[in-house]
């Protein structure tokens, strides 16, 4: 029961990102790489808070101003420039968490003394699953808001053009910051429960296979709920399951990277209509 | 007395020379930036390192080297006539192309994870032939070579119409240039030379799963420094980002030689901005 507690938290977790990740592909044609950045800043800071509301309001806010900060890139890159400076970018932080011993912790990561909150003595890996079910419950209000509002217009006008929705009054960078922060917001909460289930955040944690992954799942979420939900189940439930038959940890990250790897050439070859970026 | 590490770091400025002409030339034709090079290279160094792994005979480092030029060369061909085909005149080409190479990067590297672990893979010592600056003439050997396939292919007919597409894409079409053809013939050229520059590098440095994703980032900064000048202008590039690397690296932590490496190039792609005509020419 734990184990698959475990393995829906962790989907649903995914998820949540993917989602997300959806509302920046989809709408604002962002191919968006920076999701480890955002997610990484959120779980350090999670990590180093002390108590546990300052863990929670920290993981928060830095992720909603990470995710602010990646979002103003794309005021100047865009499109294929944006997805690489966002690649880069998270290289870059990558050397920098394993380098800045007295902040991160280096090579070893800091270990996060905030634990998930269990009421009613509940188990650890099921009350992970709770969390990781209502983020994920708060993503698809995200993506039900901006479906039903005006904003997902104005969205997709920035997405297209942002000098033609200057023109038609649309408070262009605003909208980012916006959609920055909300989306971040979610990569914020979903690295916070990472760190507090796992309880360690470290530089191997959250990486550019991490975005990869999220990437992916991202493009699948435009395509429609169905390949979505095919899309977390094959490229996270199932290296995760496949431990029962005896995978280790590191074949399973392995397999998840292929498989995310797949996925990402399939969406990417493919010329469906219904696709985000088009 | 000559540090070690500087004959190593010469080889690494060679490969993102080599990688510097695949990146720009790929972006002239597929207008995206193609990440299969990282793939090519991981492939190029994997064989490398698999081959010679067998033994140290010449003949067999000879043997390495032709089938990492003869598998790059074919993959390399494969994928750019399988972008041509599947995404030519397609109006979100250059983030397709982009998605499409991160991906088959991605599932290279995650393959490479699965059929061997993670971490590096390095050469095994065989015999007293193949010693230290052994392998360094080795190395050298292949970037000559590799070096040598993308100036072969440059100064070809392929390599000027890919050219012409770099400067000026409508008078380039113009003229008719911009087929298959030259998308077939830049996979398959620069594809060998790519992985002849990732052999040299597993030669050197040992060959692990993320490998060829940096050799990529640092080869597209070289391509993208000089702005449009072709691909004298890349490998220019390359060999300055190359060599401020290698400075930092001398100087300074190795990992913060990547962060300095990776923020110039995140920088630049933001900074160099976007030019808002109707026709996004830069």
């Amino acid at each position: 029961m734990g184990f698959l507690a475990n393995v829906l938290g962790i989907s649903l977790i995914y998820a949540a990102w993917g989602v997300a990740s959806g509302l920046l592909v989809g709408s604002l044609r962002m191919l968006t790489l920076g999701t480890a950045v955002i997610a990484g800043t959120a779980a350090y800071t999670f990590a180093q808070a002390g108590s546990e509301p300052a863990a929670w309001a920290g993981a928060l806010t830095f992720g909603a101003a990470a995710g602010m900060a990646m979002t103003l890139v794309a005021l100047r890159a865009r499109e294929h420039d944006f997805a690489l400076a966002t690649f880069a970018l998270v290289l870059a932080w990558q050397s920098f968490v394993a380098s800045a011993n007295p902040l991160t912790g280096g090579a070893f990561g800091v270990s996060s003394a905030v634990a998930l909150p269990a009421p009613w003595g509940m188990d650890p890996s099921i009350a992970f699953a709770a969390c990781a079910v209502l983020l994920f419950l708060v993503s698809l209000l995200l993506a039900l808001v901006e479906r039903r509002r005006r904003v997902g217009i104005a969205a997709a006008m920035t997405g297209r053009s942002q000098e033609f929705a200057r023109s038609l009054g649309v408070p262009v960078t605003a909208l980012l910051l916006a959609y920055g922060a909300s989306t971040g917001a979610v990569f914020g909460l979903g690295a916070g429960l990472l760190a507090a289930y796992i309880g360690y955040v470290g530089p191997t944690l959250l990486t550019i296979s991490t975005s990869v992954l999220v990437l992916a799942l991202g493009l699948a979420w435009t395509a429609g709920p169905r390949l979505f939900a095919v899309a977390v189940v094959a490229t996270v439930a199932l290296p995760e399951l496949l431990r029962v038959v005896g995978s280790s940890s590191v074949d399973s990250a392995a397999l998840r990277v292929t498989l995310s790897g797949a996925a990402l050439l399939f969406l990417g070859l493919t010329t469906s209509r219904r696709w985000g970026i088009r | 007395m000559i540090d070690p590490l500087v004959p190593a770091l010469l080889v690494d400025i060679a490969v993102a020379a080599v990688g510097a002409v695949f990146v720009r030339a790929q972006l002239a034709i597929h207008e995206g930036f193609d990440i299969s090079l990282a793939a090519i290279a991981l492939l190029g160094g994997e064989l490398m390192v698999a081959f010679v792994g067998a033994g140290g005979d010449p003949a067999v480092w000879a043997a390495a080297a032709i089938a990492a030029a003869g598998a790059g060369a074919l993959l390399g061909g494969v994928w750019s006539g399988l972008l041509a085909a599947a995404l030519g005149g397609h109006a979100d080409r250059s983030a397709r192309v982009l998605i499409a190479s991160l991906g088959l990067a991605t599932l290279a590297s995650g393959g490479v994870g699965v059929a061997r672990g993670p971490g590096i893979r390095q050469l095994v010592e065989s015999g007293g032939f193949w010693i230290l600056p052994g392998h360094f003439a080795m190395a050298g050997l292949l970037c000559a070579g590799g070096l040598a396939t993308v100036l072969i292919w440059a100064s070809g007919r392929a390599g000027f119409e890919a050219s012409l597409l770099d400067q000026d894409r409508e008078f380039a079409r113009e003229l008719g240039c911009g087929g298959r053809y030259i998308a077939v013939s830049s996979g398959l050229w620069c594809g060998a030379a790519v992985s002849l520059a990732g052999a040299a590098r597993a030669v050197i440095s040992g060959t692990s799963a993320s490998a060829g994703m940096e050799m990529f980032l640092i080869a597209a900064a070289g391509a993208l420094l000089l702005g449009r000048r072709g691909f004298r202008g890349a490998v220019l590039g390359a060999v300055i980002i190359a060599s401020l690397h290698m400075a930092v690296l001398l100087i300074a932590d190795p990992v913060w030689a990547d962060f300095f490496v990776f923020g110039s190039l995140a920088m630049l792609l933001i900074f160099r901005g976007w030019d808002r005509t109707a026709d996004k020419v830069r």
